[in-house]
């Protein structure tokens, strides 16, 4: 059977104390006679006449000296065996009750921490464990967070169809194409949400294969701008490009940069009226700036450090024909991420937004 | 078809504009098909929907 630390600590000091009580012990047994006949032939020298009695007088220490080294023998070990078991005993406790507060938050009490203690290092792998235990409870509480707002997007095309199956099941009003497509639209709703969701996921696991490829994006966004422009209206914005003809090449994935530029100008086109909507880009260092400025209606300054969360919407109520999912922009924050890049933005309500984003110059 | 419809076939999912820019581009389409483009025969507006596809001949 393996010995226990107590065990193993107790072992050692007992281990300490008879090697140096045996020392103590043997040196006294070997030197102290020899000293007491040495002063007793001082003595002899001296005058005192000690021949006769000699032989008492050294048995006689010799019997002290037993009976004093037992009971010291004794007394010492006791006490130093006594303070040893009580040591151990603390140092023990301290160890127990750590092991006792991981359990519980094994157990699922994520707000369960180590207290501070007065032996260093124990303090030390308190501290390490409580980092460790806080950032868990972190990304179970998000874990939760994201579980509940899914629910909540999952369940909202589903209440409007079950409505009308219901209805339509009690006769309540009649089935007609106009029905069918609701229908047809609200599960491609909810088909966009969970790949959404699923393309989500992938992202910050780290799971979405990225093919970066060394590429000249000017043809890309040439074709998005042709794309978008026949969306938008005689009265509303207009589409610029602003970009030099020839443009150095990057390190990017061609179709999530796409994806990502979709996204951004899909965002803008749907919230913004009249002005324009310009893709601006510009090499800056070892980097290529792309950006998706609009004069569209902004987001107030509270909500933009919220922009790219999960299900983080401008207007919950809008029903347009895509009502967006929530998570376009966490996607491509992701997406750029991937690639080497970050993406920021600015917005003042009423001006206008600036989604700017950069990749890597090969 | 009306312009829901419409809009679900040409742009699927990828469409963030205004409804109306459809008849921006029907108003476009009847011109270069349309012998008169203000008497369309061959582009119908149906009130209240949207538009249809008629062939006069057959019609």
């Amino acid at each position: 059977m393996k010995m226990g630390l107590r065990g193993r600590l107790f072992f050692s000091h007992l281990v300490v104390m008879i090697v140096g009580v045996a020392s103590l012990v043997s040196i006294s047994k070997i030197s102290s006679p020899r000293l007491f006949v040495l002063h007793l032939e001082r003595l002899q020298n001296r005058g005192f006449d000690l021949i006769n009695i000699r032989t008492e007088l050294v048995t006689g220490f010799e019997l002290a000296w037993q009976r004093s080294t037992i009971w010291s023998v004794l007394v010492g070990t006791t006490a130093a065996g006594g303070l040893s078991y009580w040591m151990s005993r603390r140092i023990m406790q301290r160890l127990t009750e750590m092991e006792q507060i991981t359990q519980k938050f094994a157990a699922g009490r994520m707000d369960a921490r180590l207290p501070v203690s007065d032996i260093p290092e124990l303090s030390g792998l308190s501290a390490s464990f409580n980092r460790m235990a806080a950032s868990l409870e972190g990304v179970e509480a998000r874990r939760r967070e994201v579980i509940g707002d899914m629910t909540h997007e999952l369940r909202t095309p589903l209440t409007v169809v079950r409505g009308y199956l219901e209805e339509l099941a009690d006769g309540e009003i009649e089935a007609s194409p106009e029905i069918y497509r609701r229908l047809a639209k609200e599960t491609r709703r909810l088909e966009r949400l969970v790949n959404d969701l699923q393309e989500l996921s992938k992202a910050e696991a780290g799971y979405l294969p990225i093919n970066i490829q060394r590429v000249n994006l000017r043809p890309l966004l040439e074709s998005l701008v042709e794309k978008f422009t026949d969306q938008l209206l005689e009265d509303g914005p207009v589409l610029l490009l602003q970009c030099p003809s020839v443009l150095p090449f990057v390190l990017a994935d061609v179709d999530r940069t796409e994806q990502v530029l979709v996204n951004l100008l899909g965002n803008a086109v749907r919230y913004t009226n009249e002005g324009s909507i310009t893709i601006s880009v510009r090499t800056e260092a070892s980097q290529l700036w792309i950006a998706v400025v609009d004069t569209g209606i902004g987001i107030a300054p509270e909500n933009l450090p919220h922009v790219f969360e999960r299900f983080w919407r401008a207007d919950q109520s809008r029903d347009r024909h895509s009502g967006g999912t929530g998570i376009g922009l966490t996607i491509s924050r992701r997406l750029i991420e991937l690639q080497g890049g970050q993406i920021q933005v600015e917005s003042e309500l009423g001006i206008g937004s600036r989604f700017r984003f950069f990749l890597p110059l090969a | 078809m009306d312009r829901t419809q419409l809009i679900d076939k040409l742009w699927g999912d990828n469409f963030f504009g205004d409804e109306r820019v459809v008849d921006t581009h029907v108003a476009r389409l009847r011109k270069k098909i349309e012998p008169d483009p203000a008497n369309p025969t061959f582009i119908k507006t149906v009130v209240g929907v949207g538009y249809k596809f008629e062939d006069p001949l057959v019609a």
